[in-house]
């Protein structure tokens, strides 16, 4: 027995064992049992949410059904737009060897439920280890597993991250778009890490980088984590092509850039000086370098911005739905100014 | 494109010529040799790519793109990757926008006409017929009659205008300005290609840039190189060339080169480099040859692309259609110029992240401006230009110290506009932002930006001039030729493409002949 909540942000898909396991539920949630723990079925249920945002969540062995889905998603392969994270209780069985960095809710329950089929016989020892085990099974799949409460989990891990307006996570997931495409915009869209541990910089260097990027890239309501995704981007060696002659690699140009201005950051003030080029600190990059290295900056956080599918919607940018699934592969029709074809999201002229 | 059932030479036999770069440069050429029953092996560093392989998404689109960093200094740097270098099977014809004018017979003798510049060391003549067989090989949609060029035809109709074209053409009419439907290397209905198969017709996606998926867009990968295989040439993809060996009479003999992080050799009778205006540089630099000139890495040119953007109160939304749907070739030598030379106009239509990253740069924008104006791009139209550029001694391309991938220490590229490039600039620039106030822009904006990789091995008649003699060879090494936009003398205003295709046709022909 479950409460709908058909206003809440985000849908809960539960999979047959969580809907039992989770009875009767908060009513601030918008629970959604599906009736099989089978891929295609889930998906299917999935494709009919019209393009809200949901979770996937599944209890005990039912952890590989959501793992298979995640895969599913992940990869563009289904039409279906949304996923914003896991929730596993529970779980046990052979997740598989992936990982899927989105955010993921472990709840344990007690202890011998966790662990029936090895409790029976096993000493608290071996069951400690067991658990042990079980949870380095999750996070290798699921890296940002954590244990907490489902509400607890939705209005902290995934409310406050952008969310794709309905309509137009309806064209994502519509044969319209490449299988690819479909896969880069779901994974872009999933939820930033609350808890992302640099790998470039360090904790306070990501900190002013999170400042810089609010004055670069201002964002109203729920916002990209714009410093951490460079942060990734860097750490995967992904640059332009070009740097400017009178900078280092882009990682260690990061690291020195935001080194400088840590002393004597004032905010916008500062900004704005070494945007001009005016900003002498003392340190290893001059007046010039500095405005250099954050002419990179400035691209950098603009780009990760808007290749987010919620920006490109606010662009009325819809430039990702040609080619497609069935052919022929289609691009636009109407081109000239004031028009729109009739596939096009209603909002892309206003 | 499919590889699969190419003759393929091993390394140990000499192959009558190897060609480094499977672009614009390379493919004409390549196809040109095996047709005429040489054995022929091209190396490309980068990957071979299917159609399906190309994506639109502007961030992962760039594995089309070289993205091994280069350094630019100057004080104008120019900005590399995917504003103007390719890679893989097809090189930067994967991502060339497709804009097709022919070079200006003027252009081709700056010199004679204005002292200025330099002349090509051919004849006009000769080159255009080259350019008008690309444009039959290649397949390219335009206006007939073209109003420049009134002997001129095109096989397919041109491709539809889009928001941007619409208002361009109302601002330049008002002002008396002549525009027409650009000549594209965008099919606008399907045509079978020989040795390929069905090339479908543009479908107005907007992505030329990223890859064209329909196979409408030419690409040496549609187009020359399946010609090339179907004649026996070998295509040796993820092949990075580092080395050439010479023999004791200092000629070529093998290739040195990388493939799946083996070392490898393949011997040869003659060596074309194609690998562009920065990789074929580089490979001389790193190897010291071909430059008792001193001139390998000089004169780099970029043509001038400033771009005008004007609101409007209608959406353009020019991310549809094909980008530069509209050309005007009268400013190619404006009555009122004070500069050597002339630019062509194009409008312009953008994929987001191009305009926001030029927006940042060019524009110099950041915080709640360029916020704004990155989600208010759909209320824009925008025209650009394509500017001749002097050859300049001070901007060159250099090694530095530091290693790529392969091993080959970059290029560090010096580029700063002389004092006529700023005039044509300023000239241009207020000549686009008439028009778009002309067509009832309420705000415009001017972002600076350079395109496209020229110059560096120029072609000249004086050995100490240059680094190639007027056929493309080089005066040092009689075996070794040079076959891509590094030989052009002058940057031309025409966008280069279709010249560096004509001049690969030309080059082929000249070592046919040569060969004897």
């Amino acid at each position: 027995m479950v409460v709908l909540n058909t206003h809440a942000p985000v849908i809960v898909c539960a999979l047959p064992g969580f809907a039992e396991r989770i009875g009767r539920a908060d009513g601030d949630l918008d629970v959604r049992p599906v009736e099989l723990a089978e891929t295609d079925h889930v998906v299917a249920q999935l494709a009919s949410y019209g393009g809200r945002r949901f979770v996937i969540a599944g209890a005990r062995a039912e952890a590989a059904v959501v793992v298979a889905v995640v895969q599913r998603l992940l990869s563009g392969g289904a039409p279906v737009f949304g996923l914003a994270g896991v929730v596993l209780a529970e779980p046990e069985g052979d997740l598989g060897a992936d990982a899927f960095d989105l955010p993921a809710l472990l709840m344990p329950g007690d202890a011998p439920q966790l662990l029936h089929s090895a409790s029976d016989t096993a000493p608290d020892g071996a069951e400690r280890a067991a658990t042990a085990r079980i949870a380095g099974v999750v996070h290798h799949t699921f890296p940002r597993a954590r244990v907490g409460e489902l509400a607890d989990f939705i209005a902290h891990e995934i409310s406050p991250s952008p969310v794709v307006p309905e309509e137009w996570a309806r064209l994502i997931a519509s044969d319209r778009v490449d299988v690819e495409v479909r896969s880069i915009l779901a994974r872009r869209a999933l939820p930033d890490d609350a808890e992302y541990a640099p790998q470039v910089m360090d904790a306070a260097q990501l900190t002013l980088l999170r400042e810089i990027a609010d004055l670069v890239v201002p964002q109203d309501g729920p916002a990209i984590d714009l410093a951490a995704r460079v942060d990734a981007q860097l750490a995967r060696g992904e640059g332009d092509g070009w740097r400017n002659a009178s900078l280092p690699p882009d990682p260690e140009a990061y690291r020195t850039g935001l080194t400088a201005l840590t002393d004597g950051w004032a905010g916008e003030k500062t900004l704005r000086a070494a945007i001009e080029g005016e900003l002498e600190t003392g340190g290893p990059f001059d007046a010039a370098q500095l405005a250099a290295w954050l002419e990179d900056v400035r691209v950098d956080l603009v780009r990760q911005w808007l290749a987010h599918p919620a920006t490109a919607a606010k662009a009325g940018f819809d430039g990702f739905a040609t080619g497609g699934t069935v052919l022929p592969l289609r691009g636009f029709t109407e081109l000239g100014g004031g028009t729109r074809d009739a596939w096009e999201p209603a909002e892309v002229n206003a | 494109m499919n590889l699969e059932n190419m003759r393929t030479y091993s390394d140990d036999e000499i192959v009558d010529v190897v060609v480094v770069g499977t672009g614009a440069g390379g493919a004409p050429l390549l196809a040109e040799m095996a047709r005429r029953g040489l054995s022929a092996v091209a190396l490309e560093a980068g990957r071979n790519f299917e159609l399906d392989d190309f994506t639109p998404d502007e961030t992962e689109a760039v594995r089309i793109n070289w993205m091994s960093e280069r350094l630019s200094g100057g004080e104008d740097p120019t900005a590399f990757g995917p504003n103007n270098s390719g890679i893989g099977v097809g090189g930067s014809t994967l991502h060339w926008g497709a804009f097709a004018p022919r070079p200006d017979r003027r252009d081709l003798r700056l010199r004679t006409e204005t002292g200025e510049g330099r002349d090509w060391p051919l004849d006009p003549e000769e080159l255009l017929r080259y350019v008008a067989r690309v444009e039959s090989d290649i397949g390219v949609s335009g206006p007939v009659p073209y109003p420049w060029d009134p002997d001129r035809a095109y096989a397919y109709k041109a491709p539809g205008r889009n928001g941007s074209a619409d208002i361009v053409a109302r601002g330049a009419t008002a002002l008396g300005i002549r525009t027409a439907d650009a000549p594209a290397a965008v099919l606008t209905r399907a045509r079978l290609q020989p040795a390929y198969g069905e090339r479908g017709a543009c479908q107005s996606c907007g992505a030329c840039h990223q890859g064209c998926r329909f196979g409408a867009k030419a690409t040496t990968a549609t187009t020359y190189l399946p010609a090339a295989v179907s004649y026996g040439a070998e295509i040796r993809a993820q092949s990075m060339v580092h080395g050439i060996e010479l023999d004791a009479r200092g000629r070529v003999a093998a290739v040195l080169y990388r493939r799946d992080g083996v070392e490898r050799r393949q011997l040869c009778r003659t060596l074309v480099l194609a690998a562009g205006g920065i990789e074929t540089p580089r490979l001389l630099l790193h190897t010291g040859l071909a430059n008792s000139s001193g001139q390998v890495g000089r004169n780099f040119l970029a043509h001038g692309a400033t771009q005008v953007w004007g609101r409007f109160d209608e959406s353009v939304r020019g991310h549809r259609g094909y980008p530069s749907s509209l050309i005007s070739e009268d400013m190619l030598r404006p009555a009122d110029a004070d500069f050597a030379g002339g630019y062509l106009m194009q409008s312009l239509g953008v994929m987001p992240l191009t305009y926001a990253t030029t927006l940042a740069r060019g524009g110099g924008l950041w915080g709640r401006e360029l916020v704004e104006r990155t989600l208010d791009a759909r209320m824009y139209a925008g025209i650009g230009i394509n500017g001749d550029c002097l050859p300049s001694e001070a901007n060159r391309l250099e090694l530095v110290d530091e290693l790529d991938e392969w091993g080959i220490p970059r290029a560090r590229i010096d580029f700063t506009a002389g004092p006529n490039e700023k005039a044509l600039d300023t000239h241009a620039t207020r000549t686009m932002e008439d028009i778009m106030r002309a067509a009832g822009a309420s705000d415009t904006i001017v972002l600076a930006r350079t395109a496209h990789t020229v110059g560096t091995c120029r072609m000249s008649d004086d050995p100490a001039d240059g680094v190639v003699d007027a056929d493309g060879r080089s005066h040092d090494i009689p075996n070794l030729w040079i076959s891509d936009n590094s030989v052009f003398p002058s940057a031309l205003a025409a966008n280069p493409a279709p010249t560096i295709m004509a001049m690969s046709l030309r080059t082929a022909d000249r070592m046919l002949a040569s060969a004897g």
